[in-house]
């Protein structure tokens, strides 16, 4: 899984099951929209995200809302918790013992 | 609307137009979003993007469907091989006929096939992995080899043989 994916599965983490737009989540994770889109795709292509057009205010056209499935959300926690325990720093020779 | 935004409005709403249908939610959840981008240069590189990831995906589409073809294709060579194979095999077991029977006409009609076959086989080839190819292209090649040996035998040595 690439560090951009696991960028969006921890800006989904931090909500939930609440509904996010594209721009916003480019904006928390610093991730143009030619990267953030395509991993949409691909969430939304294994179901682990869905989507839904949300009215907005009159006269400002409708906006795409993305969110985990509980599959996606289930996922996003064993990868964000992977990465952590991957990248978590360990002390040299083993540690320092008490 | 100033004239960076209106452009960048125009070239995703172009692109969006021509992605194939499955793609266009997608496109247009892109263009709509370019609504709540306060910076025009920031909506045109927004803009530019989006055109990047659904000419990315169609690509991505694309790879799919020729390797959807090139799997069938080479599964057809296997087939078209070893039906040229077996049909020559079939001709030691019978005694030759005044005219071409049936079975000369399946061995000519596996080989005429196999060409077109074997050109879309290779245009559809993933290259990056060649052993997968090669081996698929040798199996064909020492079966067609086979064949036309078992072939040339045939007419040549056993038939004057047996059936004098």
């Amino acid at each position: 899984m690439s560090p951009q994916t696991r960028q969006v599965l921890s800006e989904f983490l931090q909500d939930g099951r609440s509904w996010k737009y594209g721009y916003d989540i480019s904006r928390n994770t610093g991730l143009k929209s030619g990267t953030l889109y395509p991993i949409l795709m691909r969430l939304a292509g294994h179901a682990l995200l869905e989507r839904r057009w949300e009215e907005s205010e009159p006269g400002r056209p409708p906006r795409h809302m993305y969110r985990l499935t509980a599959e996606g959300l289930r996922y996003a926690r064993e990868q964000v918790l992977h990465s952590k325990r991957v990248l978590a720093p360990r002390p040299a020779f083993g540690g320092v013992k008490n | 609307m100033t004239l960076v935004r209106r452009l960048a409005l125009r070239i995703l709403n172009a692109t969006v137009r021509r992605a194939r249908p499955e793609l266009q939610e997608w496109g247009l959840a892109m263009s709509r979003e370019m609504d709540f981008i306060e910076n025009d240069w920031a909506a045109l590189f927004w803009a530019i993007g989006s055109v990047k990831s659904v000419i990315a995906s169609r690509k991505g589409a694309d790879m799919m469907r020729a390797q959807q073809i090139n799997r069938v294709s080479g599964k057809i060579l296997i087939v078209l091989s070893l039906i040229a194979l077996f049909t020559v095999l079939s001709g030691y077991f019978q005694a030759p006929q005044p005219d071409e029977g049936a079975g000369a006409h399946i061995f000519q009609l596996s080989v005429v096939a196999l060409v077109p076959t074997i050109l879309l086989f290779l245009t559809t080839a993933d290259w990056a992995k060649p052993s997968r190819n090669a081996r698929l292209l040798a199996f064909t090649g020492v079966t067609m080899a086979l064949a036309f040996g078992a072939l040339y035998y045939l007419e040549h040595y056993f038939y004057t043989e047996h059936f004098r």
